[in-house]
């Protein structure tokens, strides 16, 4: 017995909390088969308003021997909760439950009808305000993923290790592949404390998870593209093109095709007589200035184009978007290390493998294909940049119509606010994080999949790891308590070793 | 009106107060001797008994009455055990016999009422007799209540004088008193119209000669008036906390055991909401009350199925509610 109804109404019903019980916010409690959970606490009293300040100012400004008899009767917390979830009809509670009912805390056995969905991620454990239950919460992945996932939160509350556990979840499945744009290289791995983690430890790491950097470790793939496989649509996001400009990129692809580049770069050059016509040289001049800024390339006075940067080149990379794709579509985790390069050119190269994985499905989709293979999702770091408004990229394109061909995206922003309405909702899975901005959490809750419009406080209340699931695939915003990624990993090690031992007594 | 009331001293101090003036007593001048100084006392089981009553039907021949009656025992601070027992009157007029027949509705089976009593019409001393037989039986469940926890306790609280009123109170009253063994019963006025020769409150001149002479509380005051005749026990005038604003009329039964049970009464008069008045008294009057929300409930069930004649029978009674209603 940790309480009693008292009054309220349906999404808001109060509790007088028992003295010596403690009840915090995000608490879950059973009222006759009802889940609630609790959303605000104030303090009540059956005092008057003057009474109590009256009696505070007696007993601070040291008015003689004062005590407030029978305190526990007369003040109290009042607890303000909403029905989740109908734990007997398993639907949503459509009634009140009985006045005067005595609450009890939920326990594990409550979540007995969770079940483990097929292609289950698991996610967290159930989470009573700050308690965790022993109940693991799975969604599922395949599902999950081709509808979106949104993860909102602000700095410090575990978004990368959210990924992370979600990502070493899926090593293996090969129902998903995911693509990794890592720009502080903190998923394939690292040290902490003087041990290694990363997705690289995982026991089946080895052929799932596939690894891409500007500066490869001995024996991992080198990031480098080859100019070739760069188009004009992929460049329209990070440069801005007047539209003579954005004329003359496809004349020039027309004409030249994957040799486009160069021939714009050269054009001009030692009686290069590669114009054409209607491209004014001012024009010309402008887009050569352009690409070589934005593809960190130039060209010599022979006319040979050369690399300036670390992740186009002339002569290397040509099979690397296509590979990386084909890793995506055999259902590996592939992970680009975009930690040395410029925005610009992360956005570029995942424009362009996302592009080449748009075009493959949807043909898969015509051909009939579709269903034999893999979910694949992208996750996108500071979201707004490539779903924010305005934008007209691959991204906009996978949150609108993705779910049609198995394309998903992980979308993971401080910013939920700055994303547009009809893309929020269509991100429909929201794995929801802490966060101080009321305006980001107002954005986060008008478009969730359940109505959490009285869910602020508790949002804004998220501790690092405690996150909120609003997703239509689940009957009810689950408040869940995270994994730590290290411990995931630490406990996989134990386990592996158990195992071994195991086998060398076999 | 602000000259009229302005012209009406309500400021006076009084230089001489003169002397209690009690009915059927020989009183005592105030004097300074008469202030000693109170104790507290611990680990003692005290009892609070009070009741409450309202009306939910009214005519000339037929009332019903609620009444809720609460006790509980106090242990240092800690309520050790209580009741609240509520009874429903319904009350018919005999005009032939010149009584009242009371059925009493027992809605907690405390079987502390009879289920049926006969109050003759002289026994209620006030004018509209019908309406005044809850406050009349809630004041005789009042001591049977006391009657029965008496034995639990070592002293029991009431709330209001030990003087009864109308007759057969008294009866109900004297069982008490005749009953005391171990115990010690205190009659606890929150509020008293006893004045002095002077004209004024004598509560008010005890405490403001208390205060011209710098006595520190808690006090008790006694005697203020020998061979009181009209109340068990001895009459004493009682201030409980230092900084409370408020001295409270008191009577003990048996009168040699005041110091003790006034004593003991002090580590229960600290509460803020109302420092210096027991706190078990405010619990009491707090969980006896029946509101007027709480009776409208219940009037308007009765209400809902009384007959059209009953309702007429009411609307003999209750113009004067109405009227008042009216903005």
């Amino acid at each position: 017995m940790i309480g009693q109804i008292i009054g309220g109404s349906y999404g808001e019903i109060w509790i007088r909390q028992k003295s010596g019980e403690r009840i915090e916010l995000g608490d879950l409690l059973v009222a006759d088969d009802i889940l609630l959970q609790v959303f605000d606490l104030e303090y009540g009293s059956l005092m008057e308003k003057n009474d109590i300040a009256r009696i505070s100012g007696m007993q601070l400004e040291g008015y003689g021997d004062t005590h407030v008899h029978e305190n526990e009767l007369r003040n109290y917390i009042l607890v303000k909760a909403k029905p989740l979830f109908n734990l007997r009809t398993r639907r949503i509670p459509k009634h009140l439950p009985s006045f005067f009912n005595i609450l009890r805390r939920a326990s594990s056995e409550d979540f007995k009808f969770l079940e483990k969905p097929e292609n289950a991620i698991y996610l967290g454990k159930i989470r009573s305000g700050s308690k965790i239950l022993d109940v693991p919460v799975y969604i599922n992945g395949k599902d999950a993923l081709k509808h979106h996932i949104l993860i909102p939160a602000t700095t410090g509350r575990g978004k990368s290790n959210l990924v992370k556990v979600i990502l070493w979840n899926l090593i293996g499945k090969s129902y998903a592949g995911v693509l990794v744009l890592d720009a502080h290289n903190e998923y394939y791995s690292y040290k902490k404390n003087g041990k290694n983690y990363g997705l690289k430890y995982h026991p089946d790491a080895k052929n799932n998870v596939i690894y891409y950097s500007t500066n490869p470790p001995v024996g991992e793939r080198a990031l480098r593209v080859n100019i070739k496989k760069v188009k004009p649509w992929h460049l329209r996001e990070i440069i801005e093109f007047s539209p003579a400009q954005e004329d003359a990129l496809y004349l020039y692809y027309k004409e030249y095709g994957e040799y486009w580049i160069k021939a714009i770069l050269a054009s001009g050059m030692n009686g290069e007589r590669n114009e054409i016509k209607g491209v004014k040289p001012e024009t010309l001049a402008s887009l050569q200035r352009k690409l070589k800024v934005a593809l960190e390339i130039d060209i010599n006075k022979n006319g040979e184009v050369y690399e300036r940067g670390k992740i186009f080149s002339t002569r290397e990379g040509e099979r690397t978007i296509r590979d990386i794709c084909d890793f995506l579509e055999d259902g590996k985790i592939v992970i680009l290390d975009t930690s040395s390069l410029s925005q610009n050119l992360e956005l570029l190269i995942s424009e362009m493998i996302m592009s080449e994985i748009f075009s493959r499905y949807k043909s898969y989709k015509e051909e009939g294909k579709l269903d034999y293979k893999p979910v694949i999702s992208v996750v996108i770091e500071e979201a707004p940049r490539v779903l924010g408004e305005g934008k007209s990229n691959i991204f906009g394109t996978i949150a609108r119509e993705g779910r049609k061909f198995n394309i998903g995206i992980i979308a993971i922003t401080q910013l939920s606010s700055m994303i547009p309405r009809e893309i929020l909702a269509n991100l429909n899975t929201k794995i929801i994080l802490g966060n101080e901005m009321s305006s980001e959490r107002k954005a986060i809750i008008g478009s969730a999949a359940q109505d959490l419009s009285k869910d602020d406080k508790m949002i804004a209340s998220l501790d690092r790891g405690e996150a909120i699931i609003s997703s239509i695939f689940t009957k009810f915003a689950i408040p869940i308590q995270i994994d730590s990624f290290e411990e995931l990993v630490d406990r996989e090690r134990v386990d592996r070793k158990r195992r071994e031992n195991l086998l060398l007594f076999e | 009106m602000f000259e009229i009331l302005s012209k009406i001293s309500i400021r006076e101090s009084p230089g001489d107060y003169g002397e209690p003036l009690i009915k059927n007593a020989q009183s005592v001048p105030l004097a300074m001797e008469n202030f000693h100084p109170l104790n507290p006392l611990e680990n003692v089981k005290i009892g609070f008994v009070d009741g409450g009553n309202n009306i939910l039907f009214l005519s000339p021949g037929q009332a019903v009455h609620m009444i809720r009656l609460y006790y509980s025992i106090f242990k240092d601070s800690k309520k050790m055990e209580y009741g609240r027992y509520t009874f429903i009157l319904d009350t018919r007029i005999m005009v032939e016999e010149n009584a009242f027949d009371v059925r009493i509705y027992d809605v907690n089976s405390s079987y502390i009422f009879p289920e049926r009593m006969r109050i003759g019409i002289e026994e209620i001393d006030e004018r509209e007799k019908i309406a005044r037989i809850g406050a009349y039986l809630r004041r005789i469940g009042e001591w049977l209540l006391v009657n029965r926890i008496m034995d639990r306790c070592d002293i029991i609280v009431r709330d209001g004088s030990l003087q009864t009123g109308e007759k057969k109170e008294y009866e109900y009253a004297n069982r008490v008193f005749e009953h005391v063994n171990a115990s010690t019963i205190i009659g606890f006025s929150k509020t008293c119209s006893l004045l002095t020769t002077g004209g004024y409150s004598l509560v008010a001149a005890i405490h403001h000669l208390s205060r011209m002479h710098g006595i520190k509380a808690p006090w008790y005051y006694h005697p203020v008036a020998k061979n009181i005749s009209t109340i068990r026990g001895d009459m004493f005038v009682v201030k409980l906390h230092p900084f409370s604003e408020y001295a409270f009329r008191v009577e003990v039964y048996p009168e040699n055991k005041a110091e003790k049970a006034l004593g003991s009464l002090i580590p229960q008069s600290n509460d803020p909401t109302f420092i210096g008045y027991p706190y078990g008294l405010i619990d009491a009057d707090v969980n006896a009350r029946i509101t007027e929300e709480e009776a409208k409930i219940y009037r308007n069930l009765l209400y809902n199925n009384a007959d059209e004649f009953s309702r007429l029978q009411a609307n003999a009674m209750n113009a004067h509610d109405l009227i008042s209603e009216v903005r």
